[in-house]
């Protein structure tokens, strides 16, 4: 079987918009929404703040949720690239390498540092809670998946998005890549769905996920 | 304990809540000794509750053993400090 071949249906793959957070950069589909140079936590926050959302639990994330919740902000605006779709019928493909690595080691400094850790920082050590975290934000029904990988998959994340799309009846997935680790964060995220005119070019995504810098 | 005592602990406790919890935006002032600590009030949820109890174990040397008596306990800022003050 060729992976990203479209293997579970004939229709093509099509992606609305695209997201994309590197060191303190974040644009929406080419545009840039928010720039910043301070560290991590700055600029995590500078950039949600930028999309001027309403929600106080925001600061109380893990990084990864907040990167995750950035990332796709933008395709829940009013205009946003799925504004018109069901919330039950929205899936999730989101990859990455490091998990919750992040706050697994912030844990772990807690607890060698207090003898003791914070609840709310223990909840975070999965690395599909930030995936849990956007589903509440956002009411969110639909199917999803986790993945780790050393790097950017994309004929994975194609599959992983064509069954999602055909064999769990999504009408479109959040599908990205999000890594969060040692003070370095990126995240690319795309809304897909499925059609008779599809735009996912391998190559070119691969430039995409793959942009470093 | 002498009123001013009291009125000391909800204020201090009403600071290690905004630490505790990061509630950004939040002030000593603007929590109201019966403002309930969830829903409509602070908004609080059952992670906080989580935070709550080691924060009172830690810092007043507090536990809450029963999870009833928690019911009870972390209705507001002037239960909490009820609480504290009878069992420190």
């Amino acid at each position: 079987m060729q992976r990203g071949s479209s293997f579970a249906s004939m229709e093509a793959m099509r992606i609305l918009s695209t997201t994309i957070y590197r060191n303190g950069r974040f644009s929406v589909d080419g545009k840039e929404l928010a720039r910043s140079a301070g560290d991590l936590d700055h600029d995590l926050t500078k950039a949600w703040t930028a999309m001027e959302v309403e929600l106080p639990r925001f600061v109380r994330m893990d990084r990864s949720s907040k990167l995750v919740s950035i990332a796709a902000a933008p395709f829940f605006a009013a205009d946003g690239a799925l504004s018109k779709y069901p919330k039950d019928r929205i899936g999730m493909v989101i990859m990455g390498t490091h998990g919750s690595m992040d706050t697994d080691q912030r844990y772990l400094d807690q607890l060698e540092a207090e003898n003791h850790a914070s609840p709310g920082l223990f909840v975070y050590t999965l690395p599909n809670i930030a995936m849990g975290e956007l589903s509440i934000q956002h009411g969110l029904h639909g199917s999803g998946l986790c993945l780790l990988s050393d790097a950017p998959d994309i004929p994975q994340l194609h599959d992983a998005c064509d069954i999602l799309l055909h064999d769990h009846d999504m009408e479109a997935v959040i599908c990205g890549w999000s890594n969060i680790f040692a003070g370095s964060a990126e995240a690319t995220f795309m809304v897909v769905t499925a059609g008779k005119e599809g735009n996912w070019d391998n190559d070119e995504l691969e430039r995409i996920f793959n942009e470093h810098g | 304990m002498s009123t001013d005592s009291i009125t000391t602990l909800r204020q201090d406790l009403k600071a290690q809540i905004i630490s505790h919890l990061n509630l950004e935006g939040r002030t000593v002032e603007s929590i109201a000794d019966d403002m309930p600590l969830f829903d409509e009030g602070l908004g609080l949820d059952s992670i906080d509750v989580l935070e709550l109890i080691v924060l009172m174990d830690k810092h007043y040397g507090v536990r809450i053993a029963d999870p009833k008596q928690g019911r009870e306990v972390f209705q507001s800022v002037a239960t909490m400090a009820d609480h504290i003050q009878a069992n420190r």
